[in-house]
């Protein structure tokens, strides 16, 4: 059967694509479950939420907890740290948006946006930098509040550089977004629930 | 195999690509352009069949071992994982177990319907006896699945049909001791029943059987 020859659409050529179009749909369908096999399993997802306990944390104080099987920074920041960040202007932030699985897409990055219920003394957020995923290094970095020859607060990627402020807002390096803040809400005034 | 090709590569691609690497040649000569004798019926589609119940099973099988553990004390619960977790999990290990089923409904058919029409005289004995071999190795392959999941079936099917071996004069018990890799059925047993490398094993037949058609 040449194909040369004839211009015109004719009903071969609506059976060629109608059966085409089935077969696509069929292989597709079928697909599916093996495509879909790797994606986070059941088990994956029922260790979806973590509780952290806050009532130990004093100032200054930041632990890291494990989520999803990444790092969190949980950080009771001190007032000069909180300070610093709010003192620093929209317009000199490399990355504007604050980045808050908790707020709209696209909130403004000021510091009461970087956490939740304008609790601002603690702040929450991915240990993952978001240049390639290295663990940042707290209380490091050139917009840490520097207290005598002591740094505090701000975070520091030793992987590529990326320097974060004390709100945890990429300042300058490769990293082209403000540390991620996970969903978390407020059990109590000393409890929160991430996930 | 012989003579000359009908392919004529149509599109401008294909021409190129055909220029450069003539494997849909092959493909063409083996998939289209096949000579066949014309009383073929459809008993002969069984070895097609076969072919692609062989990939389903190396497709399933191959997610299959993504979230499967190997040792004793986490076999069973890693299937259960399988069934219950991963996703569509269930539909994989279903298709591959009863995959194997029907991939030996297909296999006794293929079989008799050689022995009827005698597709296993001259010239074609060695293609038989070959086929014979792949017959013992798929037997072997489905019963080390069946071990696999380490619930009371899979272990005491291991233990009976490896002392099956035991009855062979003189040798039997060191057989079944190296079988076993121990002197009961145990972790080592388990882990070489993981038949991933018997997979390629397969495919021997029709890449035998395509060029022995057409003598």
């Amino acid at each position: 059967m040449s194909t040369a020859d004839h211009s015109e659409v004719n009903r071969r050529d609506f059976l060629y694509i109608a059966t085409g179009a089935v077969g696509g749909v069929g292989v597709a369908l079928a697909a599916w479950p093996f495509i879909n096999q790797m994606n986070p399993d059941a088990s994956v997802l029922a260790m979806a939420s973590v509780e952290v306990d806050l009532a130990p944390l004093v100032e200054g104080q930041e632990i890291t907890i494990k989520w999803r099987g990444n790092p969190v920074f949980v950080r009771h920041r001190t007032e000069p740290e909180i300070a610093a960040a709010k003192a620093v202007e929209l317009s000199e932030l490399k990355d504007p948006l604050a980045r808050n699985a908790n707020l709209p897409d696209g909130d403004p990055a000021t510091d009461v946006n970087r956490v939740v219920g304008g609790k601002e003394n603690i702040i929450v957020m991915m240990g993952v930098c978001t240049h390639l995923g290295c663990v940042p290094i707290r209380n490091e970095g050139d917009y840490a509040v520097v207290e005598g020859n002591a740094k505090v607060g701000g975070w520091f990627c030793p992987c590529h550089g990326s320097h974060y402020d004390t709100a945890g807002r990429i300042r300058r390096g490769p990293a082209p977004q403000n540390l991620a803040v996970p969903q978390y809400s407020y059990l109590t005034d000393t409890k929160i629930r991430i996930g | 195999m012989s003579g000359h090709s009908s392919y004529q590569p149509k599109s401008a691609f294909g021409k190129w690509f055909h220029e450069r690497l003539p494997i849909m040649d092959i493909v063409h000569g083996q998939a289209l352009d096949f000579p066949t004798p014309r009383n073929l019926n459809y008993w002969w589609t069984f070895g097609g069949i076969l072919a692609v119940m062989l990939v389903i099973q190396i497709v399933t099988g191959v997610v299959l071992v993504m979230h499967y553990t190997p040792p004793v004390d986490m076999a069973f619960q890693s299937v259960e994982h399988i069934m219950r977790d991963v996703n569509y999990g269930w539909l994989m290990r279903y298709m591959h177990a009863n995959g194997a089923s029907m991939f030996f409904i297909a296999v006794y058919i293929h079989m008799f319907r050689g022995m009827y029409y005698g597709s296993y005289k001259a010239p074609r004995e060695i293609l038989w006896m070959i086929g014979v071999v792949i017959y013992l190795i798929m037997m072997a392959t489905a019963f080390m699945g069946y071990v696999l999941p380490w619930g009371q079936m899979s272990f005491w099917g291991a233990k009976v049909i490896t002392n099956l071996f035991s009855a062979i004069p003189f040798v039997g018990d060191a057989i079944t001791t190296w079988l076993w890799g121990g002197f009961a059925v145990d972790n080592p047993t388990l882990n070489r029943f993981i038949h991933d490398v018997l997979r390629g094993v397969g495919l021997l037949q029709p890449e035998l059987s395509g060029p022995c058609h057409q003598l």
